[in-house]
């Protein structure tokens, strides 16, 4: 019996001691790849939330009885408010993660804001002679780390922990290439996938996976496709393309989908490209591990416009035993395919407001009666803009509602189209071949909205109504609530069911962020950034003179209940 | 006085005259850029056409708006402006976001733009 009664009581040891060492471990890798896909409902661990992408939260502590009690818990400045704040922060076990201009990272404790870390990232000097920046829109987590593309074409991972870096690792020739990093990376199983800048850029744009570990490159893939019949002469060699927002995964099907960057120049004068122009403009799904292209879906062939496929999310959607993939893109229509193949299933428009095609056809996604703005230094009056139907902005999904919460652009321009030779020495230049000016559409004032939409079939259940076309990314929660900051500096919960407004507060600067939602010691939180800045937003003063004077910012903004 | 006194004595006031002078380029770039003449005169209806061309392949709509009108970016048209400042903000940029183009422009070009946009100081705001 003592015996007996020993060997439990060390049985009882082990299996403690065994406990302890699993839940060191486990707090050791707080983010590891099992996490990814665990679906916590305090933590907001990737761009999109989840790998399905629907920006939702799970939690409903807030709900549509008590929102109108929020109030503020506390305000984290970045410093630096040129283009704004772009970013969607991350939240894991109680710390909040956000990345700013001039690629600032903060780690704060997600109660109180209190700052655990920073690192403001020293950048070349390059970055003051490119396009694209100073703005980012968000980091990665996983494997202890926060990873994020700089705007000198590197990757760099920080410990999550002391904000010291893990690694660093070059994937671009900024100097040269004119390109780099903007977008949030996506962490896939060890590695970390992110893709570069280039559509108006005389260069070949590209997505790469390194890995967690060390940054060494795991693989890269070409989004311009070595096909002389879809890139005639030269043309390829400048095509321009990318992959600059974040994409989705599939672990089922083991897939990463990602959409393309336009082909360069944006505009076509005739022959400037001849072809369809693979892989731009295009979703693309590709072997989470090799990299190698499994389909790929060309929304606009032959793009010329600068409808890119490279913003905002893809939904990953089971309906009726279908494997959707809901994608939108920036011409303001959405791409309904089957991610097993990336076959049409659906195709509906989100803006009413389009002349670039007549139609889409809903069954192939053929382009009827395409308008392409040709004839060389002669206004085209083309709908929608170039900031597009909706911009890079995201919207949300809410698997309780079954509803996608998502902005819209009713915005056109007149396009002049013009040839231009591409400039790659010394460094890439620009690579438009045309300009464009915003203009109001036929018969009435430009404006903007949010919908609450069936994402398949697009049938809308209630929208609101915006003076200035918003381009802040949305949030819904299992609370029921959409939440959603405008041009203006206004951030609103709405009802998810009637789009009824339930709360508001005016942060001082207009949203091009992404709000979340997260828990810490069991109280809910909603932190919104603010800041308004982006490049879209110097097409607005042609339209409304006021817009150039709408103060910038850099603020997050954390509510709770009182 | 000893030789190295004397090689001192005139290196030094030579050596801060060079410090002040470097010091008050790094502050006045515009200063800088007046002192170099442009290759060509910037009145010159050509110039000033080739320039509005650099000018709406150069981010016209996103940054300063068509012919330099109203955007996010400060309007050019009927901005009375330097010479100096103008070419300086277009090779160095600004830290509110401009990008500089003098690693991907050349000199020649960056004048016909400075052409193109003193061009637009005397034209009607639309």
């Amino acid at each position: 019996m003592r015996t007996t009664a020993s060997r439990l009581t060390a049985l009882t040891v082990v299996l403690l001691v065994a406990s302890a060492l699993l839940a060191c471990v486990a707090h050791a890798q707080p983010t590891g790849a099992s996490r990814l896909t665990s679906d916590d409902p305090n933590n907001w661990p990737m761009y999109h939330r989840t790998y399905e992408s629907f920006r939702y939260s799970p939690l409903a502590q807030i709900n549509k009885s008590n929102v109108k009690d929020l109030q503020v818990a506390w305000v984290h400045q970045s410093g630096v408010v040129v283009q704004g704040l772009e970013s969607t922060p991350l939240v894991i076990d109680g710390v909040l993660y956000y990345i700013a201009s001039n690629n600032r990272v903060f780690a704060l404790d997600g109660a109180t804001g209190k700052e655990i870390w920073h690192y403001y990232t020293k950048l070349d000097p390059v970055v003051t002679t490119l396009f694209f920046q100073p703005y980012n829109r968000g980091l990665a987590a996983g494997h202890g780390n926060v990873y994020f593309g700089t705007l000198d074409g590197r990757v760099i991972a920080l410990n999550m922990k002391t904000g010291k870096e893990a690694w660093v690792t070059t994937l671009l020739d900024t100097k040269k290439c004119s390109c780099n990093f903007t977008g949030a990376p996506l962490v896939v199983k060890d590695k970390v996938v992110l893709g570069q800048t280039a559509g108006e850029l005389p260069i070949q744009g590209k997505i790469f996976a390194v890995k967690a570990s060390d940054g060494s490159k795991a693989w890269e893939f070409n989004t311009i496709k070595n096909d002389p019949k879809s890139w005639g002469g030269e043309s390829g060699k400048f095509g321009g393309g990318g992959g600059w927002m974040t994409g989705s995964y599939d672990p089922a099907l083991n897939l990463v989908y990602w959409g393309t960057g336009n082909p360069a120049p944006d505009y076509d004068w005739g022959g400037a490209r001849p072809g369809d122009n693979l892989y731009t403009s295009s979703v693309i799904a590709l072997d989470a591990d090799t990299g190698q292209l499994k389909w790929h879906y060309q929304e606009i062939p032959h793009d010329d416009w600068d409808y890119d496929s490279g913003l905002g999310e893809s939904l990953i959607l089971d309906r009726d035993g279908k494997k959707l993939l809901v994608h939108q893109n920036k011409s303001g229509f959405v791409f309904v395919l089957d991610r097993t193949n990336g076959k049409v299933h659906n195709v509906w428009p989100m803006t009413h407001t389009y002349n670039f095609v007549k139609s889409i056809d809903p069954k192939t996604g053929e382009l009827i009666g395409r308008n392409p703005p040709r004839e060389v230094g002669k206004p085209t009056f083309i709908c929608p803009w170039i900031a597009g139907g909706r911009s890079w902005n995201s919207g949300s999904y809410s698997p309780k509602s079954k509803l996608w919460y998502n902005t819209a652009m009713e915005v056109c321009e007149e396009v002049t189209v013009e040839k231009q030779t591409p400039v790659t020495e010394p460094a890439a230049g620009l690579f438009f071949g045309g300009d464009q000016v915003a203009k109001h559409p036929p018969g009435g004032e430009a404006y903007g909205h949010l919908d609450a939409r069936d994402p398949v079939t697009g049938e809308r259940k209630w929208t609101i109504h915006f003076k200035y076309p918003p381009i802040g990314s949305v949030l819904s929660t299992a609370g029921d609530l959409v939440f959603h900051g405008d041009l203006e500096g206004v951030v609103r919960a709405y009802d998810g069911d009637s789009g009824a407004e339930l709360w508001h507060f005016r942060t001082g600067s207009g949203h091009r962020g992404g709000p979340i939602s997260y828990s810490v010691n069991g109280k809910q939180y909603i932190a919104v950034p603010s800041g308004l800045g982006s490049l879209v937003l110097g097409l607005y003063p042609a339209l409304w003179p006021e817009v150039e004077h709408f103060p910038a910012g850099s603020a997050i903004f954390v509510f709770s209940l009182k | 006085m000893g030789s190295s006194r004397l090689l001192a004595a005139v290196l030094a006031p030579a050596l801060f005259a060079a410090a002040v002078t470097i010091g008050w380029l790094v502050d006045h770039p515009a200063g800088f850029a007046q002192g170099a003449a442009p290759p060509f005169d910037l009145a010159d209806t050509k110039v000033i056409g080739e320039g509005a061309q650099l000018f709406r392949q150069s981010c016209t709509a996103y940054c300063h708006g068509k012919d330099g009108g109203a955007s996010r970016a400060p309007k050019l048209r009927g901005a009375k402006l330097e010479t100096g400042y103008v070419y300086a903000r277009i090779s160095k940029g600004s830290p509110n976001g401009m990008p500089g183009f003098e690693a991907t422009m050349p000199r020649e070009n960056i004048w016909k733009l400075v052409a193109y946009v003193m061009s637009l100081g005397k034209a009607e705001d639309k």
